[in-house]
């Protein structure tokens, strides 16, 4: 899976604390860990701030844990050329 | 193991960045090319000459809450429509709290996963999440933003899923002048500024400027005043930079 942003950001140790508190302390999947590390790191900035996450599967978007944290989905074989990509804004 | 292998990939990449954007040095050099001196820093507004003074706020409590349900961010069959999520999050806050005062609504949009043909680009396949929205706050008609600034955000597909909340209980502290924004400006160009962006820009065209409050930690005892400079570069991506504007208390 990648995570990034599809607009300009701000440098945030919250990003990083957010993400491995929520998916290795809380065990929420990897999708959900972003989704909020984004949001605690950047809800109060008033720029277009746009987070972006992209899966090989439908199955690794909803499901994948960090290792030892959860399920983890198995990788894509054959690939099928199709990746699954979501976009939110994270800022106000 | 080669996803075990990505993850490892990932999050090595992801401490290596902290850690580069978090050396101060690296920071200095990351203002001066992105805005200190930076010729093509475009004033498209008068520099504002009012207000020459602004309410100060001590921070005297601070709410801070956080729910998730195992839906969130998974995709569903339908959604409330934008009028129906924003009543369901109210109805949450209410039952969670109450509205608080200074409550802006900042942002509402409709989350979609596509599923992306990587060989033509095109969407093959397109599934609804959920609506986000963010509110901000504002106090008498001043914007409070930053990194830890007040707001909440709010996640809903069939109820909320998604519940953030960081808002602080302020009270009067009497009244400090503002640096002349003349000054402020100065001081952007410099990079004497609040927050740092990860921007590349070449230009930036400052399109709005107001006095507002920055918040910078949760830990922060006050809301430092502060003039903000709302800026678009050349890829129409909007900024808002801020100044400090403390001056004399008076």
């Amino acid at each position: 899976m990648i995570m990034g942003f599809s607009t300009p950001t701000y440098p945030s140790t919250t990003l990083v604390d957010e993400f491995f508190k929520a998916a290795i302390a809380w065990d929420w999947t990897v999708t959900q860990a972003y989704y909020h590390a984004t949001i605690e790191a950047y809800k109060g900035y008033t720029d277009t701030i746009k987070a972006v996450i992209v899966a090989d599967t439908l199955d690794q978007y909803n499901d994948d844990h960090l290792w030892d944290q959860g399920y983890t989905v198995p990788d894509e074989y054959p690939d099928d050329n199709v990746v699954w990509y979501a976009e939110w804004t994270c800022s106000s | 193991m080669r996803k075990k292998v990505k993850i490892g990939i990932l999050i090595f990449l992801i401490l290596i960045g902290s850690a580069i954007i978090g050396n101060s040095e690296q920071r200095t050099k990351m203002m001066i090319n992105t805005l200190g001196g930076n010729p093509e820093v475009k004033l498209k507004v008068e520099l504002p000459q009012k207000p020459e003074k602004i309410p100060y706020y001590k921070v005297v409590d601070l709410d801070k809450k956080i729910y998730a349900s195992k839906e969130l961010m998974r995709p569903v069959n339908s959604l409330p429509s934008t009028f129906e999520a924003k009543e369901i999050a109210k109805r949450y806050m209410e039952q969670n709290g109450g509205l608080p005062d200074g409550l802006i609504l900042k942002n509402i949009e409709t989350v979609k996963l596509k599923g992306i043909d990587t060989t033509t680009g095109e969407i093959v396949a397109e599934k609804l999440v959920s609506i986000n929205i963010i509110y901000g706050r504002e106090v008498n008609g001043f914007p409070v933003i930053g990194p830890k600034a007040d707001a909440i955000a709010v996640s809903v597909s069939k109820n909320v899923n998604y519940f953030s909340k960081l808002w602080r209980k302020i009270e009067y502290a009497g009244e400090v002048k503002l640096i002349p924004s003349k000054i402020a400006f100065e001081k952007l160009k410099k990079g004497e500024i609040m927050n740092i962006p990860m921007e590349n820009a070449r230009s930036l065209e400052i399109f709005d400027i107001k006095p507002g409050y920055y918040v910078g930690s949760e830990d922060q005892k006050v809301y430092i005043p502060v003039w903000i400079f709302y800026c678009m570069d050349e890829h129409g991506n909007k900024l808002s930079i801020a100044v400090n504007a403390t001056g004399e208390f008076l």
